[in-house]
């Protein structure tokens, strides 16, 4: 589903934000991305929803070598790739359901088509009831959740989260990942982002450790590489 | 359709912004039309001061009407000349006595027949000055029974100075000015871009298209540039009304028998083509930019 054979990304200013990575996310699967603030998790990211390009290597989604992309098909590679950020992105002046359907607008979709997959996507985030609610009257919680089914709406292969908790408490962390863990269950394929190492022990799935845009260590639920903490988890 | 109702969406999302950039055109475009209306009708005024030249010629004394009549037929035959009057000796003096009015006392015990009869010649517009005119003069002085010729040499030169330094003046000030006022409009069309940077953003990550993006903005910008110069032409005509026209007294006396008039309807549609040219290239512009970045 998504391949990085030796890519590398060096900034303009010399900043090598990822050293040769080769790695590979397969369809379905639920992947963590860690490793502490300028490990390359955020570029990582952005090579797959080309905001960037690589400076060397090929990057293949669904199939489609991105590193080669016109300009003019980024927006439908975007329609397949959700996208969470850890400040939602949220327009504070539309309602929920605006800012949900603003996506599914975007490709084309309109009238009662529209309505009816906006709500179907609210009420898979528990949000129906609050559709009508502007983002600031809304918990950080609930907001994230918005920005999930905004992702989502188009039932996207891929969702992409960039520290989607970062900005949220523990308790409500656990509800967002969990909200996450079940759209995964139903086929979608989820890489998230996060410098949050505890999070990401309790939960069973594979995990990229990122340091200084290099992969250091692969840890896999079912390999034997796993800490003792994790397998403990799994149990 | 659906652009046409985001469009709509959106200005009215975004009404103080847009209220800002629609505000900016319409001052803009308030001076670009005032210096229209003015120049407007200082051409109406260099028009009629160029169409009251004429040539008067005077005729020798004692000539027989038929030795008028031929002289009237020569200077006809002359290149240029519009019209020809004849002013007779007694036509003169008649003259005269309209233009002393009540105080006609003045004129008495003075021999009017002194006063000699003329030719009033109107030129062809082409031959108002420089050498068309300055030919006519010497063609016409060649003509057997004229004693001598007016026609305010010093002021017609005077004049077509003005008119070319006017004309030449009206030409740069209007660059000097559309470009100023593209400068501003399309940055307040950028600024006001730059305020929805985050929508703009959040389209692009969920796939829309740079067409998608762009069109609602583009209609935006359209519609700001009609607004600004519509508002801007209402602008004009209110002072126009209120003061302008009130002013009347002062304007007349500078003006003379030219009545101050407003901007014509192709001025007025030239106005309002800026203004969405302005309105329409500056989103254009700054979307480009944005889009590109």
């Amino acid at each position: 589903m998504i391949q990085f054979y030796h890519v590398s990304k060096v900034y303009s200013s010399n900043i090598h934000a990822l050293n040769d990575i080769t790695v590979q996310v397969n369809k379905g699967e639920f992947v963590f991305l860690t490793g502490p603030s300028g490990a390359g998790k955020t570029t990582f990211l952005k090579l797959i929803y080309c905001d960037e390009s690589p400076t060397q290597g090929e990057i293949l989604v669904n199939g489609i070598n991105i590193a080669r992309i016109k300009s003019s098909q980024i927006p439908y590679l975007r329609r397949n790739i959700g996208i969470v950020f850890q400040d939602f992105k949220l327009l504070k002046d539309l309602t929920v359901f605006q800012n949900v359907a603003f996506a599914l607008e975007v490709t084309g979709i309109r009238g009662k088509e529209l309505k009816r997959r906006t709500w179907k996507t609210l009420r898979m985030v528990g949000l129906l009831d609050k559709m009508d609610e502007t983002p600031l009257k809304l918990s950080g919680g609930e907001q994230q959740r918005v920005a999930i089914a905004r992702a989502l709406a188009n039932n996207p292969p891929i969702l992409l989260a960039d520290e989607p908790t970062g900005n949220l408490d523990p308790e409500i962390t656990l509800d967002i990942i969990n909200l996450m863990n079940n759209f995964n269950a139903s086929g979608t394929t989820i890489v998230i982002a996060t410098h949050n190492t505890d999070l990401v022990k309790k939960y069973s799935k594979r995990v990229i450790r990122l340091t200084m845009g290099r992969i250091i260590d692969q840890m896999h639920p079912e390999r034997p590489t796993l800490t003792p903490e994790i397998k403990a988890s799994l149990v | 359709m659906h652009f046409l109702r985001k469009a709509y969406r959106d200005i009215r999302r975004n009404i103080l912004v847009n209220g800002i950039s629609i505000s900016i055109i319409v001052f803009s475009l308030l001076i670009f039309s005032l210096f229209l209306l003015v120049l407007f009708n200082l051409n109406k005024l260099l028009a009629h001061w160029e169409g009251e030249i004429q040539v008067i010629t005077y005729v020798k004394e004692g000539l027989s009407p038929y030795e008028v009549k031929n002289l009237e037929k020569h200077i006809l035959s002359l290149r240029g000349v519009k019209s020809i009057k004849y002013v007779s000796k007694s036509d003169a003096t008649l003259l005269l006595k309209r233009l002393f009015g009540g105080q006609k006392g003045i004129l008495e015990g003075l021999d009017l027949s002194i006063l000699p009869a003329s030719f009033e010649i109107q030129l062809k517009k082409e031959f108002h000055r420089g050498r068309g005119l300055s030919e006519f003069v010497k063609k016409l002085s060649q003509l057997k029974g004229i004693t001598d010729i007016q026609y305010g040499q010093e002021w017609i030169t005077r004049l077509s100075t003005i008119v070319l330094l006017l004309r030449w003046g009206q030409w740069i000030a209007g660059v000097i000015l559309f470009i100023a006022i593209a400068f501003i409009v399309s940055n307040t069309i950028k600024l006001s871009i730059y305020s929805r940077k985050e929508e703009i953003e959040i389209m692009r990550l969920v796939g829309a298209t740079n067409g998608h993006i762009k069109i609602p903005f583009l209609i935006e910008g359209f519609f700001q540039g009609v607004s600004g110069a519509v508002l801007s032409l209402g602008v004009l005509f209110i002072l126009y009304q209120s003061f302008l026209l009130k002013s009347g007294p002062f304007i007349k006396a500078s003006l003379g028998p030219i009545a101050f008039s407003f901007l014509p309807w192709t001025s007025m549609g030239g106005v309002i083509s800026v203004g969405i040219f302005l309105g329409f290239l500056g989103s254009y512009l700054s979307l480009a930019r944005f889009l590109k970045a």
